[in-house]
């Protein structure tokens, strides 16, 4: 299991935000998710995840519904808002902008 | 914006606070989903339920630490931490109550005293004076000789006046007012005929007219009126008596004026100027 100084500081709330923003998902599944479609190099421990979605539901960015699961239990289902979505946008442009630049350094060549 | 967050926020809030069980429940049934997900993970991977029981457990690191950061991102914590802080202080406040009263005192004296020189201050200097557009409103003084600024000196400063839209003097003096009862000192404003006319405010008890208070400059001075409330009415009535035209806050005062009273008279010439 990764610890979260494994993922990017600061980047678990865009990450979240952008696999709900696909697919209304429980906690479990968004866990899952985020494996699948970063190769397994992206893994959120289970310690950071929860209180994770937690602060996000208290920021209205995103809510929470009990709906049947995949397995047919009950889950709490997390889903984007329309703050979510614009906070979303604003948190994908940042990143583009900061990773553009880390790139542009880590590719200067040595003369 | 901010509101469209309340709307998501504010409900979410106060069921964290009021229907607390339902939410921690709800808490535990969410990891709770999770770590059977995870035993059920595991044991597909061939572990019995027992290890797969452990493992998960081991996963899920913390399980407890976790919901206490949960009700942290709720900021429930913060409000319960609140409440218990603010009764353990009042316990321990009421266990020792003379340092309770000087702790108390100490702030409210603090307090007070500012409050006090604040409300001069705001009265005296802060606030603007209550008459119409007071910033075109200016004072003028000679600057040395006090005998130079006498009234005829005013009459010619206010008839030759060309910059100014009304130039009025005004004097402080003391009185002796005698209500039939017991006389006492007063503080009154010795003042030119045009003095509300050039303040454009209306006295509030009489209503003089201009010709009638400013005469020739030998004349006598026939006017002058009383000043602040703290004089009170009985001042009031006394002095209202030689208009026709007044009314009176209260008759029986007005009633026990003696005849004879009618009139206060200024003996000094108005020393300041004021436009």
């Amino acid at each position: 299991m990764s610890r979260p100084s494994d993922l990017v500081q600061g980047t678990l709330d865009l990450l979240l935000l952008k696999i709900l923003a696909l697919e209304s998902l429980n906690g479990w599944a968004i866990s899952q998710r985020l494996k699948q479609v970063s190769g397994e190099v992206l893994q959120v421990s289970d310690g950071s995840l929860y209180p994770a979605l937690h602060k996000l539901e208290q920021e209205g960015w995103i809510a929470a519904e009990w709906k049947a699961s995949e397995n047919n239990r009950r889950a709490k289902f997390y889903s984007l808002t329309r703050l979510g979505r614009r906070q979303l946008q604003k948190e994908a442009a940042n990143w583009a902008r900061l990773s553009d630049a880390i790139t542009q350094v880590v590719r200067l060549e040595e003369a | 914006m901010p509101i469209e967050r309340w709307l998501y926020t504010v409900p979410l809030r106060l069921r964290s606070l009021f229907r607390r069980e339902r939410v921690e429940q709800e808490l535990e049934e969410e990891l709770q989903y999770h770590l059977e997900r995870k035993m059920e993970e595991y044991a597909a991977q061939g572990l019995t339920p027992e290890q797969a029981r452990q493992a998960a457990l081991r996963a899920m690191d913390r399980l407890a630490q976790d919901k206490e950061e949960c009700r942290d991102a709720r900021g429930v914590n913060a409000i319960d931490n609140t409440v218990r802080d603010l009764r353990y202080s009042l316990r321990v406040l009421a266990k020792s109550p003379a340092f309770t009263v000087v702790a108390v005192l100490t702030p409210a004296l603090a307090i007070g005293a500012n409050a006090v020189v604040f409300g001069v201050l705001n009265a005296l200097i802060l606030r603007p004076l209550n008459v119409p557009r007071p910033e075109s409103l200016y004072a003028l003084e000679r600057e040395h000789s006090s005998a130079a600024a006498i009234y005829p000196n005013y009459i010619d400063l206010r008839d030759r006046n060309r910059s100014f839209e009304a130039l009025a003097a005004y004097k402080m003096g003391h009185a002796v007012v005698d209500t039939g009862e017991k006389p006492s000192a007063a503080w009154l404003y010795e003042v030119s005929g045009n003095y509300f006319d050039a303040l454009g405010i209306r006295p509030y008890l009489a209503v003089s007219s201009t010709s009638r208070m400013s005469r020739a400059p030998t004349a006598p001075p026939t006017s002058c009126l009383p000043t602040g409330t703290a004089i009170s009415r009985t001042i009031a009535a006394w002095w209202a008596a030689p208009f026709s035209s007044i009314s009176i806050p209260s008759q029986s005062s007005a009633s026990r004026r003696p005849a004879s009273m009618g009139r206060c008279c200024f003996s000094l010439p108005p020393s300041l100027c004021r436009w």
